[in-house]
């Protein structure tokens, strides 16, 4: 292992900590202000950097904070299974990044190029250099479409392909392919899964159940054929409570289920699909609709730095954190939040929610020579829709333990109330988290 | 979920709905005031009219929510619609009770 940064550097912090500076309170409240002239560099804007720096702004009133990120329009994405379902338009889950930001919160709307942690420095897009004395990461999930052969973004909303994951508008073009199979009067639909970490796993079995429903409403559900293409052994969803739910329902709804096979490539224009089986073989499917969910990693500046898991199931892909004190393992200054992590859960937004008052409280801990006390039990959350208009509130952790926040719902039980959540409540959920203030 | 973060989040949910709230407010308090010097039994038909109200918001709730009646399934969903019902007929026997009156 290279040369550790930590100790020097916390020797230093700590001789700018103020004597009488208290200490965070657990996770899940907010934490109460510590002084430190620390320079906090939080990469990434979206939902997590976002919280995550405004969480730290108020927490440690005195420090630099720094975020950077070029994306200038915050995108809500648990809203996009809502745009590709056509219930929602693109204008609902866009808004400025900036908007969310508190004062005092210095935000670069460039994108880092190269990570150093040994410099504890950072190379951005536009030849600036900047040093931090601890860093957040959280850059995201990176979307790998090119890793299908004859795949390219572009082709969402032609050709009858759709993904949900590409974007407001590519959640809309998305929904017009599936108006355009309707009209069709007839045809296959395929939908796939990438056998890679996703963010929000569910979004695929939404976009199925979804377009059963608007096949329903249509009234020629029996004119359609869907089939699910899972790369897993009789597997859609990691827990098995909701899986072996999905699995029987799709029976009852006579969706075809064809697991270990994997989207390899397809051919647009022919309207063409290649799969790869778990024992090497190549299996050729036509369709008239394809929903596509791309292979994802962390982004290639992480992949290419020294954070990125070494080995393991996360090598090379994701940032390396302890899963549970959501600090790197090797460099004590670098924690992440969010989709890059490298965890066995924890790819929602309501993920992050449950991240940030962790990190927050870790990283107030490290600064003043505390232990690391707080702990990511893996929790995540995903209003499972099972119809337009109905859901399943799943919320699980590490392990796949059920980790209901509500004792009136029952986690496996299909409701009008958790499609309310879905619709009305989870996106003002979603905003204040932004804010810091969840 | 702590109660504040349930409070935190009901409070931004509401936000985008505060005009409504205020619209419905003013029309009651301005009902109620201008009203109040009406006197005589209430309209028979007033109930009626509040129930009619209430079974039609619980009907329309699910519809305007993207959703079906039928997938109202669960107690905590039917205990939801009834609270929207009777508030619905409440509001309504509020907002109309000093104006149906008979000899009025």
């Amino acid at each position: 292992m290279n040369q550790v940064p930590s100790l020097p550097l916390r020797r230093k912090l700590l001789l700018s900590l103020a004597a009488g500076a208290t200490l965070a309170s657990p996770a899940g409240l907010l934490a109460k202000p510590l002084y430190s002239k620390a320079r906090i560099v939080i990469l990434g804007a979206g939902a997590a950097g976002t919280a995550m720096a405004n969480r730290l702004r108020r927490s440690l009133p005195s420090a630099s904070i720094t975020l950077i990120g070029a994306r200038a329009q915050h995108h809500y994405q648990p809203g996009y299974t809502m745009i590709a379902s056509g219930l929602w338009s693109p204008q609902k889950v866009l808004s400025n990044t900036g908007q969310w930001l508190s004062k005092g919160i210095d935000w670069l709307p460039e994108d880092v190029a190269v990570i150093d942690p040994l410099q504890q420095q950072l190379n951005l897009t536009n030849q600036q250099q900047i040093g931090y004395d601890l860093l957040v990461v959280a850059t995201g999930c990176q979307l790998n479409y090119h890793q299908i052969d004859g795949f390219k973004p572009e082709l969402i909303g032609q050709h009858g392909i759709g993904s949900v994951y590409a974007g407001p508008d590519g959640a809309k073009a998305t929904s017009e392919q599936i108006d355009a199979l309707i009209t069709q009067g007839e045809g296959r639909a395929l939908f796939t899964l990438s056998d890679t970490p996703i963010k929000c796993a569910g979004a695929p079995l939404k976009m199925t159940f979804t377009t059963l429903s608007r096949l329903e409403k249509s009234g020629q559900r029996e004119q359609f054929q869907l089939d699910f293409f899972s790369p897993y052994h009789n597997r859609v969803f990691a827990v098995p409570t909701y899986n072996d739910f999905v699995l029987k329902r799709w029976q009852e709804q006579q969706v075809g289920f064809y697991d270990q096979r994997r989207l390899t490539g397809l051919d647009a224009s022919a309207k063409r699909a290649w799969f790869q089986h778990s024992d090497g073989t190549i299996q050729q499917e036509d369709y008239d609709f394809i929903h596509v969910v791309p292979p994802m990693s962390a982004s290639d500046v992480i992949r290419q730095s020294d954070l990125v898991w070494q080995n393991g199931s996360f090598a090379n892909d994701w940032l390396e954190v302890d899963q549970y004190s959501l600090q790197h393992r090797r460099y004590p200054n670098v924690f992440g939040v969010g989709d890059v992590i490298g965890t066995p859960f924890g790819k929602t937004a309501a993920s992050v929610k449950m991240q940030a008052p962790v990190a927050e409280t870790n990283i107030l801990a490290y600064l003043s020579g505390q232990p690391l006390t707080a702990r990511y039990n893996g929790y995540t959350s995903c209003p499972l829709i099972t119809s337009i208009g109905r859901a399943i509130l799943s919320e699980f952790g590490y392990e796949g333990k059920l980790m209901p926040s509500f004792s009136f719902i029952d986690p496996t039980e299909e409701s009008w109330l958790v499609w309310l959540m879905k619709e009305q409540m989870l996106q003002p959920a979603y905003n204040a988290m932004l804010h810091g203030k969840v | 979920m702590s109660i504040d973060g349930i409070l935190m989040i009901a409070w931004y949910a509401a936000q985008p709905w505060l005009w409504l709230i205020a619209v419905l407010c003013i029309a009651l308090v301005l009902s109620l005031w201008l009203g109040r010097h009406r006197h005589g039994p209430t309209y028979f038909g007033l109930w009626p009219l509040s129930v009619m109200v209430g079974v039609l918001a619980m009907l329309l709730a699910p519809a305007l929510t993207n959703s079906q009646l039928r997938y109202v399934a669960t107690w905590p969903d039917l205990l939801l619609l009834a609270v929207i019902g009777i508030s619905a007929m409440l509001y309504t026997w509020l907002l109309c009770k000093n104006w149906l009156r008979q000899g009025n």
